[in-house]
Order: structure tokens, then C-alpha cells, then sequence
């Protein structure tokens, strides 16, 4: 079975898990499912329970987890009191955080700190390590300074190359499907969309749009892979 | 050369304020980012092959490429007395969060000195992972399970006959014992995943690492959380010293999860046997430093200010991310 953790707004996580549900099963897991009875994880030892449905199943029954949540927010919890929601949605994230780092199964992507899909870099973090890598980027700037001058926007088309695993989608220029994989492997980051303006390195996320029937069937492959 | 040292927090803040005294004393070049003035703060960061910028606090402005080291302790910024009346889409808030979001970015990027980054500061707030890292160091860990099915907590009060209860998160809590008294509320447990640990009996210590050097201590107390002691109950901390062996093992925990400065949570047994619960990487030293006298303030600053040096461990695996 694959888990799709999502929001319970994400429309789009609820058409990936029916689109993944062609290939094999699959499931959508909300923030509210921790609230029902029958998750456990130990120290030493794991993850050993989740609930699905309502239903505890032992984790050994999840062969892949796609994570499409940040965090798990207070407007997730629409069952717990107001004055907990805040509480309960940090020891919500802890566990989650926990339980995924720990699970033995692919995940994509596997939390990093306090970000539950990926390494959550800011947009300078991706560009520094792009220049590192010698990659060419896009300079980044942000600034509060009134009197600095605004700087051009670049001009051109952004191209998006989606990285599953080992594989790459979305552009038949090797190159730049080198580069989105050079960047993946340098965040830890098995499904990440790299977006490229004229052959240039732009930004990248952990929230690629997997919409589409090709990626769907490579994120599968990769699961069972 | 890079001289400016840059303390971000909150005026008042015991460590901060401590830090910054000692500082003080060294002569350093400080720059205060104090979060009470939020609003009359600015940020401005420019990345690419290189992290340039600078950042204004009223009338002053520090080059960003200048900074030689930096010490952190923020504050939930929405909490802020200055955003007591803002809201989410005002200008006062989305100036806030930004400047924020911009520090955050910067200190991850920044070839500063970082105390601590806030990436290697993360694990600290999924305690079940960090206790992984922990064990991955060499320390025993209690038992624990995170759960939300009552008859698994029961089956592990059952095994394990002392227990207690505690947060997962950063948020702080009270440390409980899952006794009889507590029955009637695992009713409630199903709403979240709560963190039960074996009970394991022993001297507390506490041990502060600042780059390589070892500040402990032991703790004394009746109370089942010590930090939460009746004033009645008595707390009784003082000054001790570690085997070598521990001390070592602590440093080159600390190092190996990226910290320069930390608290870590001990209990040595009747047996002998060394349990570690817990790396705070953004520690209150000040009071264990009031209670027994160790200079753990002058510490940071001389780290800050480069008069002494990093572990060497840790400088080799800080880097971008």
C-alpha cells in the first residue's frame, strides 16, 4: 500500500491517490487520522502501527509513503478543542517527523528538521548550493531596504524538471535533467521540480505537480523499485 | 576583517542578556538585533557564487559578510509586544514574518560562527528522532513509545512499572508519572500520539557543552521535573565532574549533530550505567550557571569572539543546509 500524507483541503493529494490506486493500492493520510486510536512507534525499534480509515494496520503493510505536507497546521484539527489545536499540532508534527525519518520503506520525501517533505530550504539555500555545485543560477535577492534599487526580472519561460527517485521528467535536454538530479541528491531529496529560466538554475521545490499520468506511473515504479 | 558579533533575541532573555554581557566585557563589536524593536528592523540578502547583504536596526547597519559569529534565541515573533494589534495581511505583520524568514535563511548560509543553526537545531523538536541520535552516540536511552491506544500505554506501564509522560515537541511540558491517578484521562490519549518513558532511576546531571569544553552538574530533587520543583520541594544543584570517558562522548555527540553550544539532559544509575534523555540546543544555562558559579556565559562569548576555538568536529560537518 502506498500512504499519501496530506492536508484534508489537498484536492490534488485525494486525485494522486486515485490515480496511484490504478497501479496498485494506496491511501490518503490526514493529520486527523493520528487522531484516531492505534499508532505506535518505539525507541529503539520504529514505527509498528498506523491508522488507516479508522483502521490500525501493522506498518509492514506500507510498501511506499508520498509526503505532500509541510506541516501539519491547527486548521488540521478541526476535531480538537481550539485551546489545544496549537499544542497538538507541534506533537503532531514531532511524531510525524519521527515516524517518518524512521519508517523502513521509500519515502518521498523523507522529513528534514522541522519541515515534514524534504530538506524545506529557502530559496538562498538553493541557489547558493546550485553556484557550489557550478551550476549556473540566478542571482537571489530579497530586501526590506526602501532605498535599494528593485532589480530587473529576468524574462523568459521557466522549464520544470521533476526528479523521482532516480529518474527525471519533463525536459529532454540532458543537461538540465542532470542538474535537477545533481541538486536532489545534494538536498537529500528524492522528489523535488527544479525550475530552469534560459539553461539557468531559478528555484526548486519539494511540491512537484504530479498530476499527470506519466509522473504518477514513475512515482509508482519508484515506490516498488 | 570580520569583527561584529550579532546577538538576535529578545531584550531581558536571561542567556541572551548574559551573553551579551560577557561580550561586553571582551570588548567585542556587537550588533543587537533585539525583536522588541521588529519594527525598525531590516534585512537585505543577496545570493550567489557568494551571501552578501546587511541589516539595519534603527539608525545602525551591519555589513552581513562582516559577521564573525552569532548568537540566537528568538522569540515566536507573532507574540511579539510590537504585533500585540497586527494581523495576518498588515503591513506591520508581513514585515515581521519576513524579516524572520530572511534572518533564518541567512544563518543557514552564513559562514559565521552560528549559535546553533536553526537546522541543527531542528531534531531537538521531535524528541523520539533526536533520541535515535542519541543512541546512535553510544548513550543508553529509556524506553519509550508514542502512542495514542491506550492498552499499548498500559501494556507498557505493565512491563515497565514505572513510567512517566512528556512532549515530543518543542513545547515545554511537565514531566508526569503515568500512575493511577492518571487513569482517567487515556480516555483522551486517542486525540494525539503521547510520548511514555521507562522510568529509570538515578542522579540527574546536567551537562553544558560550549565548543569542547564540558560545564556539569548534578540535581537533587524530590520532584518528578525538577525545573517545575515546589519552591519547598528544594533543588540542590552543584558542580561536578564527568568521567572522562562521558565528557568525550558528549563532545563528540554534540559536534556530531552540528552544535556548538547545548544542554544535555543525563541520569547516571545506581549501576553505573549512563542515560541520556534529552540535547536542548537552545539552552537556559543561567540557571545552572547561577546555582554554581561556572563561567558558562563567558564561554559562548569567547567562542563568539574567536578566542576559543570550535570542536574541530563540528567545524568540519557545519556547512550549508
Amino acid at each position: 500500500m502506498i500512504i499519501v500524507l496530506a492536508s484534508r483541503h489537498d484536492a490534488s493529494a485525494r486525485a494522486l491517490v486515485d490515480g496511484l490506486a490504478e497501479h496498485g493500492e494506496a491511501a490518503l493520510l490526514t493529520a486527523r487520522d493520528l487522531s484516531a486510536s492505534g499508532w505506535r512507534l518505539r525507541v529503539p525499534g520504529g514505527p509498528e502501527t498506523l491508522v488507516i480509515d479508522g483502521h490500525p494496520e501493522p506498518v509492514e503493510r506500507v510498501d511506499g509513503v508520498v509526503v505532500r505536507l509541510a506541516a501539519v497546521t491547527e486548521d488540521e484539527l478541526p476535531d480538537i478543542l481550539p485551546a489545544d489545536r496549537p499544542y497538538v499540532a507541534a506533537e503532531m508534527n514531532s511524531f510525524l517527523q519521527s515516524w517518518l525519518a524512521a519508517i523502513r520503506c521509500p519515502v518521498f520525501n523523507r522529513p528534514v528538521g522541522a519541515y515534514l517533505c524534504g530538506p524545506g530550504w529557502r530559496p538562498e539555500q538553493w541557489t547558493l548550493w546550485a553556484w557550489r555545485l557550478g551550476i549556473p543560477a540566478e542571482p537571489m535577492t530579497r530586501s526590506q531596504l526602501v532605498e535599494e534599487d528593485a532589480q530587473p526580472r529576468p524574462t523568459g519561460a521557466l522549464e520544470t524538471v521533476t526528479v523521482i527517485g532516480a529518474r527525471c521528467f519533463g525536459t529532454p535536454e540532458v543537461r538540465l535533467r542532470q542538474t535537477a538530479g545533481q541538486l536532489a541528491a545534494a538536498a537529500g531529496a528524492s522528489l523535488l521540480a527544479a525550475h530552469f529560466r534560459n539553461g539557468r538554475f531559478v528555484a526548486a521545490d519539494s511540491f512537484p505537480d504530479l498530476s499527470s499520468a506519466e509522473l504518477r506511473a514513475g512515482l509508482y515504479a519508484a515506490v516498488a523499485a | 576583517m570580520r569583527t561584529p558579533i550579532l546577538l538576535w533575541g529578545l531584550s531581558g532573555d536571561s542567556p541572551l542578556d548574559a551573553v551579551f554581557g560577557a561580550l561586553q566585557n571582551l570588548e567585542a563589536d556587537l550588533f543587537f538585533v533585539d525583536q522588541r524593536r521588529i519594527l525598525e528592523s531590516q534585512i537585505s540578502l543577496h545570493v550567489d557564487r557568494e551571501v552578501r547583504g546587511c541589516l539595519q536596526v534603527g539608525g545602525r547597519t551591519v555589513d552581513l559578510a562582516s559577521v564573525a559569529g552569532i548568537y540566537l534565541r528568538p522569540y515566536d515573533t507573532r507574540k511579539l509586544p510590537a504585533l500585540r494589534d497586527a494581523q495576518p495581511g498588515q503591513h506591520a505583520w508581513e514585515h515581521a514574518l519576513g524579516f524572520d524568514d530572511a534572518m533564518l535563511s541567512w544563518l543557514e548560509i552564513s559562514e559565521a560562527l552560528v549559535i546553533n543553526r536553526p537546522s541543527a537545531m531542528a531534531p531537538n523538536n521531535a524528541k523520539p528522532l533526536q533520541l535515535n541520535a542519541i543512541r546512535a552516540a553510544g548513550f543508553s536511552v529509556p524506553e519509550t513509545l508514542v502512542t495514542n491506544d491506550a492498552a499499548a500505554a498500559l501494556e507498557f506501564r505493565e512491563r515497565h512499572r514505572a513510567v512517566v509522560y512528556k512532549s515530543i515537541s518543542g513545547m515545554r511540558s511537565i514531566v508526569h508519572r503515568f500512575d493511577d491517578s492518571r487513569l482517567e484521562r487515556l480516555a483522551d490519549l486517542a486525540a494525539c500520539p503521547t510520548q511514555f518513558q521507562q522510568f529509570v532511576p538515578g542522579l540527574e546531571h546536567r551537562v553544558h557543552i560550549v565548543g569542547d569544553e564540558v560545564f556539569a552538574c548534578t540535581i537533587r530533587s524530590e520532584a518528578d521535573d525538577y525545573r517545575y520543583a515546589e519552591a519547598d520541594a528544594g533543588v540542590d544543584i552543584r558542580p561536578c565532574a564527568l568521567p572522562a570517558e562521558i565528557a568525550e562522548r558528549c563532545v563528540r555527540m554534540v559536534a556530531g549533530m552540528q552544535l556548538h553550544l547545548a544542554g544535555i539532559d543525563m541520569r547516571r544509575t545506581p549501576s553505573g550505567e549512563w542515560f541520556c534523555f534529552e540535547v536542548n540546543p537552545s539552552p537556559a544555562f543561567t540557571y545552572y550557571e547561577e546555582a554554581t558559579g561556572q563561567s558558562i556565559a563567558d564561554a559562548v562569548a569567547e567562542l563568539l569572539s574567536g578566542a576559543r576555538h570550535p570542536s574541530p568536529l563540528a567545524r568540519e560537518t557545519a556547512g550549508v543546509s
